[in-house]
Order: C-alpha cells, then sequence, then structure tokens
C-alpha cells in the first residue's frame, strides 16, 4: 500500500486538532477486526478496561454461565469459576457450557473448558472449593478480582462474601432464578461513571454566556445582505444566537428562563424566515433553528449528578482538612488513603465550576444544514474553547495535586480529557451493602404490602417469596416443589410459613405492624414458585446472563449507566421491574 | 404413564426436568387454557413440532441455543451468509476454523453435537428459495434478521400462509405464530405476530425505516459537514468514476483495500474543507451501513424471543402482547407495549389477499387481462413490494403508461415477482377505489 499519498497538502487539515498526514493505510488488526461491532460501541479504551478485568463466578448454573459467556466473547481478561458440585443431567438440559459425556466431572472444570473455547484470546480458571469454606480459608482470595458474579447462592454466604467484598471496593452481582422468574442486584460502594453514553444528550453551546469568538463569527453574518443559496445555509446556530440577542435587547438581557419565553423566540425566527413569496420558502435551516429553542435554549444549570460529585470531594477535603488539623495519630483509614483519581478531577471541576460559572466545554456540535466552512468554522470555534477549557483544568488540576502533596501529573492526560469531555454526565453510582439491601428498612416492606394487598404478582411478593425459599431451603435442604412427588403443592404450607416469619422478621422494628397489609403471599405465587422447583428454565437464564454480563461491562469499563436497584425478571409478563 | 421412561432414553428423565415441571404442573398464572399433561413434553419433541430459526447471527445462534435447551429437537435454521471474523464476537457457536464456511450448516453441527438428541436441518440460502409450502411444515418461525427488506419478506410469506374460511375469517390453525427480535447495540426489540390477530411487521413499518436512512447528495456533492458526508462521496461519487479496482468492479465493503481506498479519497476531501478525516473504522461503518452489536443484547433479545416461542407452543403461559424494546444504557428498561394494527395494511389488511395463479414466464400483460377479464377491473394498476422495495409494476394513467409500457411484456419473472408476493392492485376506472390486494402463486415455483 502507498503510504507517501499527498503529505504534501497538510497544512489546511491544521484547522483541526486532529493528527494530520495519517492518510497512510491503516488496514485493522485481526483484534480490531474480530471485535470491530462491539468497539463501536466502548472505543479501544473500553476494550481494553475489559480485557484487564479479572471476573470471578461463583456458582455455574444456567444464569452463571450464561452471564460469563457474553463476558468471554467480547475478551474478558481472565475468568475464574468457583463450584463444588459435579455435572448432573439436570445441568444438560439448563447449561449448555456441559454436556451428557461429562456427567459427574466437576462442574467449575467442564463450564471453564467449554467457556474458554469460545474465544482464545480469555484466560480461564477454576476451583471446586466450597464457597463457605474458601471465604473462611482465604478471604483475600476473592478481593483480587475486578468484579465477582454471584448466581444461585444461599443467602447466608452471600452476607459474609458480600460484607468481604464491599469492604474492598469489590463489586458484586448476585442473581437468583426461580423457574420464569429471576432477580439481580447490583452492590458496589462506590463506581465512577467517566462516560454515560446518554442516548439524546442536549447540546453544550453555552449561549447563555456565548463564546466571544462565536458572538465575532454570529456578528459578521448579515443575514438581510445573503443570498438566498447562503441564507439557506446559514447554521441554525448562528440564526438562533441571533434571534435570542434580538429577544434578549428587548427584555433587558435576560436569557430566556421558561416555555412561554422560549417560544417568544421561536416567532421571532419565524418572523424572519424568507417566505415562499421569495421563492426560497423551503428553508431547513431556519426550521431547525425554531425547533432547536426547545434544547439549545435551557437554562444552564448545574446537573444534579455533578453537584452530587462536588459535594462528596467537599466532603473528602473537609475530613481530611479536620484529620491534619487535629494532628491525632490517624485512626481514621480514609486518611490514610489518597484520592482516587476521580476524586482529584471532581475536586478541580468544583474549583472550575467555581471560577467559570460552567462546566468544561466538550467541544462537538451536532449536524446541521449548512455551507462546509460555516459549519466547520463554528465546530473549530467550539473545539478550540474546548481545548482552552482542558487546559485551563489541567492547569487546576495540578494545583490541586500538588495541594496535598501529590505528583502534578498524577492523573494520566487521556483520562482528565475523558473527564473533561463527558463533565456533564458523570456520576458515582452507589449501592447499600448486600446486607442491607437484602433486609428492606420496616417502612418500606410495610409500604410494598400496602401497595400490593389488592395487586396479583408483584415484584416485591415475588422477591420476598425467593428469600422465603432460601429459609425453606436452609431447614429441609432442598427447595419447594424440588421434589418427584406429584403432589408438588405439599411445599406450599411450609413455604407460606417461612414467608410469614421473614416478613414478620423485616418488619420487626417497626411499632405499628398492623398497618401494613398482609403477612401471607398471595396463593397464587406460592403456587407457582413450588410449581417451579426452582427449576432453571433457560430462556430465562439466558435473558438474564445478558443483561447482567451488560452491567459487569458497565462496571469494568465505567461506561454506560448500571442499574442499582434490586430488579426482578418476570418472563411471565416480560417485565422487569425495581422489587421496592 | 410413560413420565419415567429412563431406559429407552437415556439422559431425558432428570435432564429435562426443568422444562416439564411448566408442562406438567399447573399453575395459576398458565395460559387459560393451558392443561398440564405429562404428555406434552414428549409431544413438543415429536416430528409435528418443527420450529424455523431465521437468520444465523448473532441473534440466530443465541435462539437455536436457547430452543434446544428449551426441549425441542426438530429445528431448521436458515442464513444467506458465511462466516466472517467479525462475527466471533458473538456468534458463539463459530470457531476461527469456521470462517468461511456457511453459518447455517456450522450454527446446526455445534448444536446438534453440544446438545444429544436435537436435529437441527441447516438451510444454507435465502428466504425466497424456498418454495411456500417449505414455511407451513413449521408450528412457530422465529426471526433474528438484521435487514428490514427480510423481515419484511419473511412477513409477507407467514401472512400469505394464512387460509380463510367461507366468511373471510383467518382460519386459526393456519396462522403461524411469527416471533420477531432485532438488536441494535445495547438496544432491542421482540414482537409476537400473529397474522390477523396481532399487527403484522408491514403493520408497523414505519418502526424500521428510520435506522437506514442515507446522505442527501446535494449535502455531498456541495456542503459536506461531517467525516460521513466525505466518505459517501468517496463512495457513491469518486469511485463510480475512477474505478480503482477495475472498470466496474463494485465496492466490496469487506475488502479492507476497497475500504482504504474510499477512507484515502475521503481524507483528501475532509482535508480540502476543514473536516476532521476519518479513520478505517468510520469509513467501514459509513460504507456498510455497520450496525454496532454486542453478544449481552443479542443474549437477552433472542431469550426474549424463545420464551415467546415455548408459550406459542406449549400454551403455558399467555404471549407476550405484542411488543417489547429493551434498552440497557442507562439502567435496564424493558417496556411492553401493545401495538396495534393497521385496517389499511398491504400484508395483512382485509379482505385477504386473493390468488392469482400463473406461470413464471407468463407475461404482465397476461395478468392484467385476467384483472380485466375475472376480477372487474377497468384500468387497472398494479404495485408489488419485490426485494423489500415497493415498485410500481403499471400504472394506467396517460402520463406513466408510456414510462411502464415496457412492463408489460416482461415476464414475471424478469420483473423480479416471485411466488408469494403480494399485488396492490388499484382500478383507475373507479376513483377513491381502496386497493385489493392479491398473492402470485406461480406454478412453476421458484426457478427463477
Amino acid at each position: 500500500m502507498s503510504s507517501t499519498n499527498n503529505n504534501n497538502n497538510n497544512n489546511k487539515s491544521n484547522i483541526n486538532s486532529h493528527p494530520v498526514g495519517r492518510s497512510r493505510s491503516q488496514l485493522p488488526t485481526p483484534k480490531a477486526k474480530k471485535y470491530d461491532r462491539q468497539l463501536r460501541l466502548w472505543g479501544d479504551h473500553g476494550q481494553q478496561a475489559i480485557e484487564q478485568a479479572r471476573v470471578l463466578l461463583i456458582g455455574a448454573n444456567a444464569v452463571g454461565t450464561e452471564t460469563l459467556k457474553n463476558m468471554v466473547l467480547p475478551g474478558v481478561g481472565s475468568f475464574t469459576i468457583m463450584d463444588h458440585r459435579r455435572v448432573t443431567e439436570e445441568d444438560c438440559g439448563s447449561n449448555f457450557f456441559v454436556e451428557l459425556a461429562r456427567i459427574g466431572e466437576p462442574r467449575a472444570k467442564v463450564c471453564a473448558e467449554l467457556l474458554r473455547e469460545l474465544n482464545e484470546d480469555v484466560i480461564g480458571d477454576f476451583l471446586e472449593d466450597r464457597l463457605d469454606v474458601l471465604l473462611q480459608r482465604d478471604p483475600g482470595f476473592f478481593t483480587g478480582f475486578s468484579l465477582v458474579i454471584a448466581s444461585g447462592v444461599r443467602h447466608s454466604d452471600l452476607l459474609v462474601l458480600s460484607d468481604l467484598l464491599y469492604d474492598r471496593d469489590v463489586p458484586l452481582i448476585v442473581c437468583q432464578q426461580h423457574g420464569m422468574l429471576a432477580t439481580c442486584q447490583l452492590v458496589a460502594r462506590e463506581h465512577f461513571v467517566w462516560e454515560a453514553h446518554p442516548d439524546n444528550p442536549l447540546p453544550d453551546l453555552r449561549l447563555e454566556n456565548p463564546l466571544p469568538e462565536f458572538v465575532a463569527f454570529c456578528d459578521a453574518q448579515d443575514l438581510s445582505a445573503m443570498d438566498s443559496q447562503r441564507h439557506s445555509h446559514t447554521p441554525w446556530l448562528v440564526i438562533l444566537y441571533k434571534f435570542l440577542s434580538k429577544w434578549r435587547q428587548a427584555n433587558a438581557g435576560k436569557f430566556p428562563s421558561n416555555y412561554a419565553e422560549r417560544q417568544a423566540v421561536r416567532q421571532l425566527i419565524r418572523s424572519g424566515e424568507r417566505g415562499e413569496s421569495d421563492l426560497h420558502g423551503d428553508e431547513e435551516n431556519w426550521r431547525q433553528a425554531q425547533s432547536a429553542v426547545t434544547t439549545a435554549l435551557l437554562p444552564s444549570k448545574l446537573p444534579s449528578n455533578v453537584n452530587e460529585l462536588f459535594k462528596l470531594a467537599d466532603q473528602f477535603w473537609l475530613r481530611r482538612q479536620q484529620l491534619s488539623d487535629s494532628s491525632a495519630p490517624s485512626e481514621d483509614r480514609q486518611a490514610a488513603v489518597p484520592p482516587s483519581n476521580w476524586l482529584l478531577l471532581c475536586r478541580t471541576l468544583a474549583e472550575f465550576y467555581r471560577q467559570r460559572g460552567c462546566l468544561p466545554l466538550c467541544g462537538t456540535l451536532p449536524d446541521m444544514v449548512s455551507d462546509s466552512d460555516r459549519y466547520v468554522a463554528l465546530l473549530n470555534i467550539y473545539r478550540r474553547a474546548a481545548d482552552a477549557d482542558l487546559v485551563e483544568f489541567s492547569r487546576l488540576l495540578r494545583v490541586v495535586c500538588l495541594d496535598i502533596g501529590l505528583s502534578a501529573d498524577s492523573v494520566p492526560a487521556s483520562q482528565i480529557a475523558l473527564f473533561c469531555k463527558n463533565a456533564r454526565h458523570l456520576r458515582l453510582v452507589k449501592t447499600a451493602s448486600y446486607r442491607e439491601l437484602s433486609r428492606p428498612l420496616p417502612q418500606t416492606v410495610a409500604r410494598c404490602l400496602e401497595e400490593t394487598a389488592e395487586a396479583g404478582p408483584s415484584p416485591f411478593w415475588w422477591y420476598l417469596l425467593f428469600h422465603a425459599c432460601d429459609r425453606f431451603h436452609t431447614e429441609f435442604g432442598r427447595f419447594p416443589g424440588d421434589t418427584d412427588d406429584v403432589n408438588f403443592l405439599a411445599d406450599a404450607g411450609q413455604l407460606k410459613l417461612k414467608c410469614q416469619q421473614l416478613a414478620q422478621d423485616w418488619l420487626a422494628s417497626l411499632a405499628t405492624t398492623s398497618a401494613a397489609g398482609p403477612t401471607s403471599a398471595p396463593e397464587d405465587l406460592l403456587h407457582e414458585l413450588c410449581r417451579f422447583g426452582r427449576a432453571e428454565v433457560h430462556s430465562v437464564a439466558a435473558w438474564m446472563g445478558g443483561v447482567l454480563s451488560q452491567e459487569g461491562i458497565k462496571l469494568i469499563t465505567g461506561q454506560f449507566v448500571p442499574e442499582t436497584r434490586t430488579m426482578l425478571y418476570d418472563a411471565v409478563s416480560q417485565t422487569f421491574l425495581p422489587v421496592f | 404413564m410413560a413420565l419415567h421412561d429412563v431406559q429407552s432414553s437415556p439422559g431425558t428423565d432428570n435432564r429435562w426436568r426443568h422444562v416439564r415441571r411448566l408442562l406438567e404442573r399447573a399453575g395459576p398464572l398458565g395460559g387459560p387454557e393451558f392443561e398440564p399433561d405429562p404428555e406434552l413434553f414428549s409431544a413438543i419433541r415429536s416430528d409435528l413440532v418443527q420450529i424455523l430459526v431465521v437468520g444465523a447471527g448473532g441473534l440466530g445462534c443465541e435462539m437455536l441455543k436457547d430452543l434446544a435447551l428449551s426441549g425441542f429437537v426438530n429445528l431448521h435454521l436458515i442464513d444467506m451468509d458465511t462466516i466472517d471474523l467479525s462475527n466471533l464476537n458473538r456468534q458463539f457457536l463459530f470457531r476461527p476454523k469456521d470462517i468461511g464456511r456457511p453459518k447455517a450448516v456450522v450454527a446446526a453441527e455445534f448444536v446438534e453435537r453440544r446438545v444429544s438428541g436435537c436435529r437441527v436441518t441447516p438451510h444454507f440460502g435465502k428466504l425466497e428459495d424456498k418454495p411456500l409450502e417449505f414455511y407451513r411444515q413449521f408450528m412457530c418461525i422465529v426471526c433474528g434478521l438484521d435487514s428490514v427488506q427480510a423481515r419484511r419478506r419473511l412477513n409477507q410469506i407467514v401472512c400469505s400462509l394464512v387460509q380463510f374460511d367461507e366468511s373471510d375469517q383467518p382460519i386459526p390453525t393456519s396462522v403461524i405464530p411469527l416471533i420477531d427480535g432485532g438488536t441494535q447495540g445495547f438496544q432491542g426489540h421482540c414482537r409476537v405476530v400473529r397474522a390477523h390477530a396481532t399487527p403484522c411487521l408491514e403493520c408497523t413499518a414505519d418502526l424500521y425505516s428510520s435506522t437506514q436512512q442515507g446522505f442527501p447528495l446535494c449535502t455531498l456533492a456541495h456542503t459536506p459537514r461531517l467525516p460521513e458526508h466525505c466518505i459517501e462521496f468517496a463512495r457513491i461519487m469518486q469511485w463510480p468514476q475512477e474505478w480503482p479496482f477495475g472498470e466496474e468492479v463494485p465496492v466490496d465493503g469487506d475488502d479492507p483495500h476497497h475500504v482504504d481506498w474510499i477512507r484515502t479519497e475521503a481524507c483528501k476531501r475532509a482535508r480540502q474543507f476543514g473536516i476532521r478525516e476519518p479513520d478505517f473504522r468510520l469509513t467501514q461503518g459509513v460504507v456498510k451501513h455497520i450496525i454496532p452489536a454486542v453478544a449481552s443484547t443479542n443474549a437477552v433479545i433472542s431469550a426474549q424471543c424463545v420464551t415467546e416461542v415455548f408459550k406459542a407452543i406449549t400454551g403455558c403461559y399467555p404471549l407476550l402482547n405484542n411488543f417489547a424494546n429493551f434498552s440497557d444504557i442507562e439502567g435496564v428498561a424493558v417496556n411492553v407495549v401493545p401495538l396495534e394494527r393497521n385496517p389499511q395494511c398491504d400484508v395483512c389488511g382485509q379482505p385477504p389477499p386473493k390468488p392469482l395463479t400463473f406461470n413464471s414466464r407468463d407475461s404482465l400483460q397476461t395478468v392484467i387481462n385476467q384483472l380485466k377479464s375475472e376480477h372487474g377491473m377497468t384500468r387497472p394498476s398494479l404495485t408489488a413490494c419485490v426485494e423489500g422495495r415497493d415498485v410500481t409494476l403499471y400504472m394506467d394513467l396517460s402520463f406513466l403508461r408510456d414510462q411502464l409500457a415496457d412492463n408489460l411484456d416482461k415476464s414475471l419473472a424478469e420483473l423480479g415477482l416471485l411466488s408469494n408476493t403480494v399485488l396492490n392492485v388499484t382500478d383507475s376506472a373507479q376513483s377513491g377505489m381502496k386497493p385489493v390486494t392479491f398473492v402470485l402463486n406461480l406454478e412453476d415455483g421458484m426457478e427463477t
């Protein structure tokens, strides 16, 4: 391939802040080709994070292996399967990663082997230990992973496991399946979302306090003097700005603050459009300008997700300050912990916002009807401003770092750029510990009981029953209905009892228990759970495996926003709803 | 009771306990007409229950696995593609050694090997390669396609299999449930079509249309603003002027040298206009209209579809009514929406299409003559959906007559009309008349 073509004409492309002279051939590597369809979603840096992740699966049942499958395929660095069971006939009717010929072999081993076949880039390992035993013997083992998935693990073990992981900041995903139903719960003390990838982000244009360069550009555009070609190819951003300025002049300089005022700007724009009498009535750019009123003229305010981050950074620095002032021997372990990169960046962001009254620009423009030169000129104005913001932000960050005795280049430049580009969409995702989550507050329980007193199947009742099943299992060593007895409903009575006890326990500290609704589960649900007998219906497991793997990828990459609520998948109604 | 038939079929006793619980035990949440029966499981494994999976890509691989582990043993799989390296990040039945082989064949082999007892019949080819009768054998059709055109074609096939009684009511046993899955990145849908009871895919065709749009040519030629515009300019305008890989050699989006030529040209143009230069990935994405895809979304949508297949065949739970949307970009959201039928739908709108029987060598004029002589038309105008596009075959209007006159002498084969094609006919002599639909039945089958 020719690699020398056309490097002579590069001076023009310096308008862009992008590398030039890269027109030599750049055929993709086999790896880039293999992962092409997903790299378009999370980028090379997302892929890199995935390839560095170490995932532990506890419980190689159908949900567990399906989840892992969807992480092995996109190339997770390594996985370990922990399972003490042996492959059974039943597994062969629900789990794709076992075979009839291997009945009796360790399930962890067989699943690890068959999963490894999916992707030669992935390292796979297994352990035959019992969870409770290993938790006792080698707790450190569990904290060496970037993510732990626990499928079908009993409640008592989950409490120990999750306390351990929560304390060490290792995210955990918990799931349980009974027949056509499955629950899942993410447990993460702190998870920072670097790139939320919102579906329809609002344009970041700063029209409230427009960029000086942008103002100069717009001022140089004389709409009335334009020929029809130029007029109908003026970017809507320029049109909007001009009529916004007109409106502001007539309204003591204020920025539109409500729907009616934005509509007034829209009316102004409409009046400026060249009508049919001009023979050029069809001006798409003018229509775009009118509809942009609803998105581009929203008053800029600090997004609540970012405000949360400012508070967190404040709290951290305050605590730090207090500790250094008191000069007492530090017992608070927090003090010894240096701030993570995202905390340093959030602290800097707060400072940037305090000084500038705005967040760093992201430096992108939506596409719009325009001739090339003016669109490119506008885009470059915004890009340059974003670059300048980044420079300023980096300067502030150095100050923040030096101020607490960290080196000035503690945060890699690529991370700073990513942070600034996504500033409006950053957020911290937190959940309570599994111990708290799995024991809802009495008030919550009372509310749910009341709300669902009349209704049939509700996510809350299913969730309560799932926990009742766990108690049933603890007492009888099997799940309700998991019997060859034709009279499978014989277990319903005991399950009902467990359910009542559990509801009472959850309500225990609530003085006015009577305020709550009935504490006995609807008969239909008890019956249905006994019907399932803990069946691992494969298509239901596969659904959950799909969802959980993506949640795992969110946690590993810091991209997209994880679901933090306890959720119930009901394959009967095809709904996925929060339990509380 | 042959419930514990252990000796005759090893591994079926406990192996399928999960699924059998749903079929052999009554439950209050079951479908309205569901009667548990120990024989039901043997029934779904009998020759009576044949299921067709359309597409052996990201969705199809998952669907095949999910069906096999739902206990179904008579599966058919149809796909016209061969395996590419870029499939391996989600099409988990394929390995690097399979690259270049037909997807349907490899997927079938794999599932038969892994899930013993399951039979998968592969069909390496296009939907229209099969006669209408081929589709009639299935109790349910589940579809995981990425093309709107192929979806519309399949929908037309399924709808045309519906038979009607004397009072023009669809005969329920002739309605084959069609379960359709689709994904795009982290979003997807699952829908259940029971022709004439729920909307068919054509009723809501606008749901699919917006995703596959190009750029206006005048933008590409005169006012490019994005790297994408430069890529499309190089592909559409420059390529056929320069034929860089030989006269009349079309762009092959899978040939990296082709893509790189377009990228190089697009970069030159981008520099000229001060636009950011496209890289290889972006170029190939635009050239091939690549839809991003991940394993997780495919797993979710396929699983949902197969759960609905299981419900449709066994009746153990009520079917999804009738469309579920999925997205897991921000949190995880599933929305169930009951879509509504379009009474004017070209494919399933009333009245049911009347069959027109011809030979593929017959001319369009012959068809028009018959419409006149046997269906009371005076000046019939015909449109049809050919390869997923609406095509005007003939229009009896003075200003169009000359343009379309050539079509009259062409054979049905030449016009691309296949068996099961739905013809929409209006009579220009009767203004305001609703189109009448006919379904083409070609006696010499598909040998076009």
